[in-house]
């Protein structure tokens, strides 16, 4: 599929979106007090209908000149111009990155802040490249030891613990 | 006169107060170049610290801190993509273009300097003009308030890179969802579906956090980072005299805007810099080069945002009445020690007045002097090869993150910024005009309904004073300029 056709499939699925907002989630979300007078102005689900009906108008918009670009390029009227700053990506590894982001958010509540943040850390130093262990694994322990007293003694922010908290 | 400026001299000068505004600029600066770690936080863990120091010392201290964590934003916010503090959002459009192309000791020293020099303004504003200000600011009500923030937020137009449909629809989003939450007339539930979290709504620095730092952390893992790439390059080098000498009227013009907004209650650092990068931006012979690493812009956010410092201070000590959180707390520190902001600690406390005028002015000084050792410390972060900074990045943010409310649902919520952030990064939508947006939205909408409700409807009260006339006034100019710039590019 050409970025073009990625391009009017992307502004497509917006538009479709910015559809269920305004029929869905906007009619469920917002809650108007029931003794709510005739001033339509002041409702709670003006400002969110109009800015919903601009991102409406603005996904058509680009859908259909995301279409006009797909068919000038497959009829050869428009050039295709690689200025060499379109964004590659892998999206396996997008999709594993994401998922880490996820876990190291979800394994605070069980195994705490400092143990995932170090393990969190040794993950994500390996997945950007970096193959010294012994590098990896000092400066982990390190910068978390230092957060965690600076934010817990001097900041006085009392962080989840999980494990640790009986040692500590 | 000369005896009670003597007496306010005796009272100022001593090493008590020099040593607390020295320690309260350098933990202020370090406290701000912290992603999550606000002034509004340093400064209510201080308090209590102060409560055995002489009132004087304290307040000093205080304010120190303060204006040393809007600064210290500005750190994080070149350096690591991630504005230490909300107001140093603004910082981060130039300020790590700039370091990316090798330049950060340029930015970091230029947003020392226009901090300092927007600080000075602002405080030789409170000292002089605090009465003429402070009256001014009494006159905004919310239709002034609504046309201000509808001449601000053309400042999207401007940050919308290539396309400017993207812009709108990345602003749209940003203003979509800073609607989650309690709505601010009736009280009633929007996009929260029950969920007690949400009903506060989204924080302002995990979706901040998320939408910059994020993006680049991910791309780091997806994109794979090339062997020992420094995060970016501190090439030692200062500000030319050219350099200064171009930024200077933008230094100027930001300082006056950050005076004005942080005399009116409310407002705050963060819109004040952005719209002084907007102005900066529109009335520069090179508009298309902000956003891209143009020094002007790290200028006139840094003057935009310090500008408010002393300014906030003004409706403070004339009206007894605190411009935002931080002068909240600075206001508990007055009242602690005995004294009561307004018309009668003039007349009642004047030595006392003008030791902390004294103090005040002197913390311009002390801005640099803390700077310039800041900068060469944190220097050593653009060292750092990328992928050991990222993953410190990562932490650091959880970190702060959690810190900001002790709450997980501000993590989940950088979290999912973050994968947002990255969808439109990939494709190629704006984040400024999002950030924008978010920062504005709240006063957009606010003061729209607010206007509402007393006219009883009618639209008419946007056009009912002179203020009023003179924002709208600017909205139609900027709104022509966008239209020919957009013609000439097209």
């Amino acid at each position: 599929m050409t970025s073009t056709m990625k391009d009017v499939f992307f502004w497509a699925g917006c538009t479709v979106a910015s559809l269920l907002l305004l029929l869905v989630a906007i009619p469920l979300g917002v809650e108007i007090p029931p003794d709510f007078g005739d001033n339509s102005g002041i409702s709670p689900k003006t400002w969110p209908t109009i800015i919903s009906a601009l991102l409406l108008c603005l996904s058509v918009l680009l859908t259909y000149m995301s279409y006009a670009e797909h068919k000038n390029i497959i009829s050869g009227a428009t050039l295709i111009c690689t200025d060499g700053k379109d964004i590659k990506y892998d999206g396996r590894g997008l999709i594993v990155t994401i998922i880490c982001l996820f876990l190291y958010y979800f394994s605070i509540d069980y195994l705490g802040i400092a143990i995932s943040s170090v393990l969190f850390f040794i993950v994500f130093a390996v997945k950007s490249g970096e193959r010294r262990a012994l590098l990896m694994i000092s400066i982990a322990c390190l910068l978390v030891t230092a957060l965690y007293y600076f934010f817990l003694l001097v900041a006085r922010v009392p962080l989840p613990l999980g494990p640790l908290g009986g040692i500590v | 006169m000369i005896e009670t400026l003597c007496t306010a001299f005796d009272l100022f000068a001593s090493w008590q107060n020099i040593v607390a505004m020295m320690c309260g600029m350098s933990i202020g600066v370090i406290v701000g170049s912290i992603p999550g770690m606000t002034g509004n936080m340093a400064v209510a863990l201080v308090l209590p610290f102060t409560f055995y120091m002489p009132p004087i010392t304290a307040i000093l201290l205080l304010t120190a801190l303060y204006k040393g964590a809007i600064y210290g934003g500005s750190i994080s916010a070149i350096l690591i993509k991630t504005p230490g503090t909300p107001a140093a959002a603004c910082t981060v459009f130039d300020g790590y273009a700039l370091a990316e192309q090798g330049k950060a000791g340029k930015a970091l020293y230029m947003a020392l300097y226009s901090s300092a020099i927007a600080d000075f303004i602002s405080n030789i504003a409170l000292v002089f003009f605090t009465g003429f200000i402070a009256s001014v600011a009494l006159k905004f009500g919310p239709p002034e308030f609504f046309t201000l923030i509808c001449f601000s937020l053309t400042i999207v137009a401007g940050v919308s890179e290539s396309s400017l449909a993207k812009g709108l629809v990345a602003a749209a989003l940003g203003l979509l969802l800073v609607t989650v939450g309690i709505d601010s007339v009736y009280g009633s539930e929007r996009f929260s579906f029950g969920n007690a979290d949400m009903m506060a709504g989204l924080n302002f620095i995990p979706v901040l956090i998320g939408l910059f730092a994020f993006p680049e952390i991910i791309a780091a893992c997806v994109e794979k980072v090339k062997e020992n790439v420094k995060a970016t390059s501190f090439d030692d080098s200062h500000v030319s005299w050219e350099d200064f000498k171009r930024c200077f009227r933008t230094i100027v013009r930001g300082s006056c805007i950050g005076v004005v907004l942080g005399a009116i209650p409310g407002i705050g650092g963060a819109p004040a810099a952005f719209l002084s990068y907007g102005e900066a931006q529109r009335l520069s012979k090179h508009p298309e080069t902000f956003g891209k690493g143009e020094l002007e812009g790290v200028a006139a956010a840094e003057a935009g945002n310090n500008g408010c410092c002393g300014a906030t201070l003004i409706p403070l000590l004339a009206l007894g009445v605190p411009g935002d959180a931080i002068t909240g707390i600075i206001l508990g520190a007055f009242m602690m020690h005995g004294l009561l902001p307004g018309p009668l600690l003039f007349q009642q406390q004047l030595p006392t007045v003008y030791a902390l005028y004294m103090g005040i002015m002197t913390s311009s000084v002390m801005m640099l002097v803390a700077g310039f050792f800041c900068i060469r410390a944190f220097s050593k972060v653009s060292n750092i090869p990328k992928k050991i900074l990222f993953p410190a990045v990562l932490v650091l943010c959880v970190f702060g993150c959690y810190a900001i409310n002790n709450s997980m649902f501000d993590v989940l919520i950088m979290v999912c910024m973050g994968c947002m952030g990255y969808v439109m990064r990939c494709c190629k939508i704006p984040a400024a005009p999002f950030l924008i947006a978010f920062i504005l939205g709240p006063l957009f909408e606010d003061n729209l309904r607010r206007s509402l409700l007393m006219s009883d409807g009618s639209y008419l009260i946007f056009v009912r004073s002179p203020i009023c006339w003179f924002f709208l006034a600017l909205l139609g100019i900027s709104l022509w300029y966008i239209a020919r710039r957009h013609r000439r590019s097209a």
